[in-house]
């Protein structure tokens, strides 16, 4: 099966017991603090990847992770359950799926936005303006920078990307230029 | 049908063999049995009735084949010596040339003056056999010939014919194809030099439509060649040309970014980012991750 569908139906499970136990914020951003962990460090990948690693040790681990970061029971259970499971690769995704589906839940659209140099606040408030103004839903902008994108501005919403970025104004130059286009 | 005349013959050929032995054990039982001819002893004449020059015969051994058989004495009779004449005086004295000469003449006269003896028909008890037993033993041995040997040699004879006639046959057929054929070869012979012309030009003829074969098939050949050539040519021009326009845009396009890399400013980034904010003015966006709200409300 797909990681990326057995991701989601963890993190739908997630959800709902987020909205139970009112914590589904919480939990959003301590899993969202682990998948980072994970995507960082490559020691903690190797430890909890590691067939040599025994699974009590893999356990203390994560148990220890999720003290270092304060989670609830919650999500010390589901981290722990990913060891059970040997799910532990698919963190990201679900980090992913279950932000997605809280942001969904709540009628909050995320908004990646990535620039070649940092703007200025002003410009973001009114580009999230711009945002919800075409989404109609209120939307969350997410700063990223991009220096190889020269100049210009990239956004990304769900599934649509909105590229204002030189680099690919060049690239659309080269494309048209080549003999095989 | 064999293991049948073989049957009845054999009966026959045992009855016959009987029926002889049977005539010949008459004629050896009325036989006297004759003293040992080798034992009888020989009545010398007295030495005053030989002559000094006849020398003394041996005793006759038998009959000589193709001779008349000797006069059989009696029992009891004198055998008179064999070579020596009775009442003839016999000369005294070693014998002279003139004397053999002599003797040997009178030998001669002697054989011609003699009487053949009569033949012996039915008599058993005679030292010869009767010649009716002859005649009867010589028809068994042909009845037993004939009966013997007529099957075998008639199918003998009947298999020699039919493999003569056979032979005869093939070698009639051998000649009639060895006559066929002379006047097939006799007809090729006499044809020879017409077949030659004809074969000549005949070979001349493919020869030259070869030729043209060959000819025409090498300036297509040699025109497909052309052609596969000047394609080829057309399209490695093409990729050359495509591969050196593809390096000018790559190296263009790359020059280009390094540009702008060097001189974007600040304000550049503002300005872009403004015009970019510009441009999404008039456009809308789907919401986005209906599957993902649909899921959440659920």
């Amino acid at each position: 099966m797909s990681v990326s569908i057995v991701a989601r139906r963890y993190a739908q499970a997630l959800l709902e017991l987020g909205v139970e136990s009112a914590t589904l914020d919480r939990l959003v951003e301590e899993l969202s603090t682990v998948a980072q962990a994970w995507e960082s460090s490559v020691e903690l990948r190797n430890a909890l990847e590691n067939p040599l690693v025994s699974h009590a040790m893999k356990k203390a681990v994560m148990t220890e992770l999720s003290d270092q970061i304060g989670a609830t029971a919650t999500t010390r259970h589901a981290l722990l359950l990913l060891v059970d499971r040997r799910r532990t690769p698919m963190l990201p995704y679900l980090a992913r799926f279950l932000r997605e589906l809280a942001d969904a839940r709540k009628g909050i659209v995320r908004a990646e936005v990535t620039t070649a140099a940092p703007l200025s606040d002003g410009y973001y408030e009114r580009l999230r303006a711009q945002l919800e103004k075409m989404t109609g839903k209120k939307v969350v902008v997410d700063r990223k920078t991009d220096p190889h994108l020269i100049a210009g501005v990239v956004t990304r919403i769900g599934d649509r990307v909105l590229d204002g970025s030189l680099r690919t104004r060049l690239q659309s130059i080269k494309d048209s230029l080549m003999p095989d286009a | 049908m064999r293991d049948k005349l073989t049957g009845k013959r054999r009966p026959v050929l045992s009855l016959m063999v009987l029926v002889s032995l049977g005539a010949w054990s008459a004629w050896a039982v009325a036989q006297d049995p004759p003293p040992h001819r080798l034992f009888r002893p020989a009545v010398q004449p007295p030495p005053s009735a030989l002559g000094a020059g006849v020398q003394p015969q041996p005793l006759p051994q038998g009959p000589r084949p193709g001779a008349p058989p000797p006069p059989v004495p009696r029992p009891g009779a004198p055998v008179p010596p064999v070579g020596l004449r009775p009442g003839r005086p016999a000369s005294p004295g070693p014998p002279t040339p003139g004397m053999k000469r002599e003797a040997r003449h009178e030998q001669a006269e002697d054989a011609e003056s003699e009487h053949p003896a009569p033949l012996n028909w039915t008599d058993f008890g005679n030292t010869t056999p009767p010649f009716i037993a002859m005649l009867v033993n010589f028809g068994i041995l042909a009845a037993g010939y004939y009966l013997l040997g007529k099957k075998p040699v008639a199918a003998a004879l009947q298999n020699r014919r039919d493999i003569i006639a056979k032979d005869i046959e093939e070698a009639h057929k051998m000649l009639g194809e060895a006559q066929a054929r002379a006047v097939r070869y006799q007809g090729k012979l006499e044809r020879l030099a017409e077949d030659t012309l004809s074969a000549r030009s005949a070979l001349a003829q493919a020869g030259e439509a070869e030729r043209d074969r060959i000819v025409s098939e090498a300036e297509a050949k040699a025109e497909r060649m052309r052609k596969d050539a000047g394609f080829q040519v057309d399209q490695e021009l093409k990729q050359i040309r495509q591969d050196l326009w593809r390096e000018t845009v790559e190296a263009a396009v790359g020059e280009a970014e390094e540009l702008l890399v060097k001189r974007v400013t600040p304000a550049d980034q503002e300005r872009m980012a403004e015009d970019y904010l510009a441009e999404l003015g008039g456009t809308r966006i789907a919401p986005a991750g209906g599957a993902l709200a649909q899921e959440a409300a659920s």
